[in-house]
C-alpha cells in the first residue's frame, strides 16, 4: 500500500459520492503523477465538479479513499487540505468581491502565517513582516499573470478573463503542489482562451501539477498530457486526447 | 488624517470648557461606542448576525461589579477578569452556534442575550432586579477616579486604543479574512476554506473579540455609574447597538462611534425638550432614523462625504 501511495501524487480509489438517491461520483479510481497535466472532461452532470469538491474537502466522501503524497485526505477539512498543498479555482469564480485584487491574493497566503491575533492588532514585528511577505508574494504572482497593474482594482470592475486570472492567482499564491482548475476556459473568447492556455502551460512548466476540468475541447487537446472522460459519475475512458477521441464510448456519450 | 487629529484635539480640550452634563453624555457615548465597535467587527466585517451584544456588556459589567463589591477585587483587575470570563463564554457560545447562518443565528444570539438577562434578574449574586449598589470607582494608587472628567479621559483613551487596534486588525489578513467569509459582502465560506482559512475558528475569533469590547464597555459603565441593574442591558440594547453601527457605518471604525453619538445625543435632546414632552420618543425617533439610513445611506453616515462629493461632481458636470 505504502509503495503504491508514494508512486502517485494524488490517488483516488473507488471514490463515491451520493446525494440522497443520486450517485454523482461512482467508484471512480484514478491517479496523477507529479508534474502531470491531467484534463477531465464529460457532459454536464457527470460529476466533474463534485470530484474536485471531494478532493479539496468541500464535500465529504460517501465511500472510497483519496491520498495525496502518502497522506489520506478522507475526513480532512478544506483548509487542512489547502495546507497540504492543494489549491483550486471555482467554476463560478467565488472571488471575494469586496476585497481588491491584491487583497484577494494576500488573504490566500493564510497558510504561511503564524502570527496571532494580538500580534496583528498591535502590529508587532512578526505580523508586519508576514504582511509584507504576503504582499511581495502576491505581487510576484500578479506579475506572472500580467495583472500587476490591476493590483488595487476591485474584482467586479474587471473583465471576466481577468477575474478568472484573479481566481488562478489566488490559488497560486499559496504555492500549491497540486492545482485544480474548474472550467478555466468557461465564458472566454477564443483569443482569451489561448492566452489562458499559455498561462496554464507556463505554470505547468514551472513544476506545478495540474488537474483541470474543461468543456472546451481546444484547450484540452492543446495542453493536457492525459485525459479522463466521466459520464454519470463513472470513468468512461482514459488516455491521451487522441486516444479518447477515437474511443467509441466517448464519441457516443460526449463528443458526438 | 488632519480631520481626525483636529477632532481628537477638540475632544482632549472639550472638558475644560464644557459642563458636567456634556461630559457625562460623552462618557456614555464612548461606552456604547466600545460595544458598538465590537458589533461592527462581528457583524460589519465578519458578517455574523448577533442580536445579543448587550449580553456581553451585561456580563462584563456584572462580573467586574460583583468581584469588586463582594470580594474587594480592584476594579482594574475586575475589568480584566470580566473581559477574560466574557471571552471564555463567547468562545463556548461561538463554538456552539456559529455554524448557523442568517435568521437562525440571529435567533440563537437573541436567546443567549435573553438567558443572560434573566440570569442577571434572578440570581442572588447579582441582587436580582434591585441590582448592585456602591460599586467602587477605579483608582490609581490612592487617587480615586470619581469625577466625570476622570472617566471622560479614561473612556477617551480606551476608545482610542480599541479604535487603533481594530483599525490594525481590519487592514491585516484577519480583516481581509473577515471580509472573505462575509456572505453579505461578496464573501464565500467555501472559497475562504479553500484558500486555507479556518472559517469556524475565524468566526469564533470575531465573536470573542466583539464580546471583549462589549465587556470592557460594560465594566467601565458599572464603575462609572456605581450602581447596576439589568435594565440597561435588555434585548432592546442589543438592537440599539446594531442600529448605532448601521446608522454610523457598519464597515468602518468611526461609524459605530458616530452612531453611538447620534443615539445618545438624540436621546438627550428629546429628554431636555421643554416640559419633557418628547422624552421617551427616542425609540420612535431612532427607529425612524434607522429606516431612513437604510434607505438613503445603507453604508451609514460615514459615506456621506463621498455621496456629497459624487453629487457635487454630477451637478458641475451637468452645468
Amino acid at each position: 500500500m505504502a509503495e503504491q501511495v508514494n508512486r502517485f501524487y494524488l490517488e483516488c480509489k473507488n471514490v463515491t459520492k451520493n446525494f440522497g438517491g443520486v450517485c454523482a461520483v461512482d467508484k471512480l479510481t484514478f491517479n496523477i503523477s507529479k508534474g502531470e497535466l491531467l484534463g477531465i472532461i464529460g457532459p454536464n452532470g457527470s460529476g466533474k465538479t463534485t470530484l474536485l469538491n471531494l478532493i479539496t474537502g468541500v464535500s465529504a466522501l460517501s465511500r472510497g479513499e483519496i491520498w495525496f503524497k502518502g497522506k489520506k485526505l478522507n475526513g480532512l477539512l478544506a483548509h487542512q487540505i489547502c495546507k497540504l498543498g492543494i489549491s483550486r479555482t471555482f467554476q463560478d469564480l467565488q472571488i471575494f468581491n469586496d476585497l481588491s485584487v491584491i487583497d484577494n491574493l494576500m488573504v490566500s497566503c493564510w497558510k504561511e502565517h503564524v502570527s496571532n491575533m494580538l500580534e496583528i492588532m498591535l502590529r508587532l514585528p512578526r505580523a508586519r513582516k508576514e504582511q509584507e511577505k504576503a504582499y511581495v508574494r502576491s505581487m510576484e504572482i500578479l506579475r506572472v499573470l500580467s495583472m500587476d497593474e490591476k493590483a488595487s482594482a476591485m474584482p467586479l470592475n474587471l473583465p471576466f478573463k481577468e477575474r478568472k486570472l484573479v481566481g488562478i492567482g489566488r490559488a497560486l499564491v499559496s504555492n500549491p503542489e497540486l492545482l485544480l482548475l474548474d472550467e478555466p476556459g468557461g465564458g472566454l473568447s477564443v483569443g482569451e482562451l489561448e492566452e489562458l492556455s499559455e498561462v496554464i502551460v507556463r505554470l505547468h512548466d514551472q513544476g506545478v501539477t495540474i488537474l483541470f476540468i474543461e468543456h472546451r475541447m481546444e484547450i484540452v487537446r492543446n495542453i493536457s498530457d492525459r485525459v479522463i472522460v466521466l459520464c454519470f459519475g463513472q470513468k468512461l475512458s482514459e488516455g491521451t486526447f487522441d486516444e479518447i477521441q477515437k474511443d467509441e464510448k466517448v464519441i457516443s456519450a460526449y463528443l458526438g | 488624517m488632519i480631520l481626525i487629529t483636529v477632532v481628537l484635539g477638540v475632544l482632549v480640550v472639550l472638558p475644560l470648557w464644557t459642563s458636567h452634563y456634556i461630559i457625562s453624555t460623552c462618557i456614555f457615548i464612548g461606552i456604547y461606542g466600545m460595544a458598538a465597535l465590537g458589533v461592527s467587527v462581528l457583524m460589519g466585517y465578519a458578517g455574523q448576525v448577533n442580536l445579543g451584544s448587550n449580553a456581553f456588556m451585561l456580563t462584563g459589567a456584572y462580573i467586574s461589579a460583583v468581584l469588586s463589591v463582594d470580594l474587594g477585587v480592584s476594579p482594574w483587575l475586575g475589568t480584566l477578569c470580566a473581559a477574560f470570563v466574557t471571552a471564555v463564554i463567547a468562545y463556548l457560545i461561538g463554538k456552539a452556534i456559529l455554524w448557523l447562518h442568517g435568521f437562525i443565528l440571529a435567533v440563537a444570539t437573541a436567546c443567549f442575550a435573553v438567558v443572560m438577562y434573566r440570569l442577571a434578574c434572578e440570581l442572588e449574586i447579582t441582587r436580582g432586579v434591585y441590582g448592585l449598589m456602591e460599586i467602587p470607582h477605579y483608582s490609581i494608587g490612592g487617587f480615586v477616579l470619581d469625577k466625570e472628567i476622570h472617566y471622560y479621559y479614561l473612556v477617551l483613551m480606551v476608545l482610542l486604543f480599541l479604535s487603533i487596534i481594530t483599525s490594525n486588525l481590519i487592514r491585516s489578513r484577519v480583516g481581509c479574512g473577515f471580509t472573505a467569509l462575509n456572505l453579505f459582502h461578496g464573501g464565500s465560506e467555501v472559497a475562504s476554506e479553500s484558500v486555507g482559512i479556518n472559517v469556524a475558528k475565524l468566526k469564533v475569533h470575531a465573536f470573542v473579540l466583539s464580546a471583549v469590547y462589549g465587556s470592557v464597555g460594560g465594566s467601565i459603565y458599572a464603575h462609572y455609574t456605581t450602581c447596576l441593574t439589568p435594565q440597561p442591558f435588555n434585548l432592546w440594547w442589543g438592537l440599539v447597538l446594531i442600529m448605532m453601527c448601521t446608522i454610523g457605518g457598519m464597515r468602518s471604525v468611526l461609524g459605530p462611534i458616530i452612531g453611538s453619538t447620534i443615539y445618545i445625543a438624540l436621546k438627550e435632546v428629546l429628554r431636555i425638550t421643554p416640559s419633557g414632552t418628547l422624552a421617551g420618543f427616542e425609540t420612535f425617533a431612532f427607529g425612524l432614523l434607522f429606516t431612513l439610513s437604510l434607505i438613503f445611506m445603507p453604508h451609514g453616515i460615514i459615506e456621506l462625504p463621498s455621496l456629497v462629493g459624487q453629487s457635487l461632481k454630477k451637478f458641475y458636470k451637468t452645468r
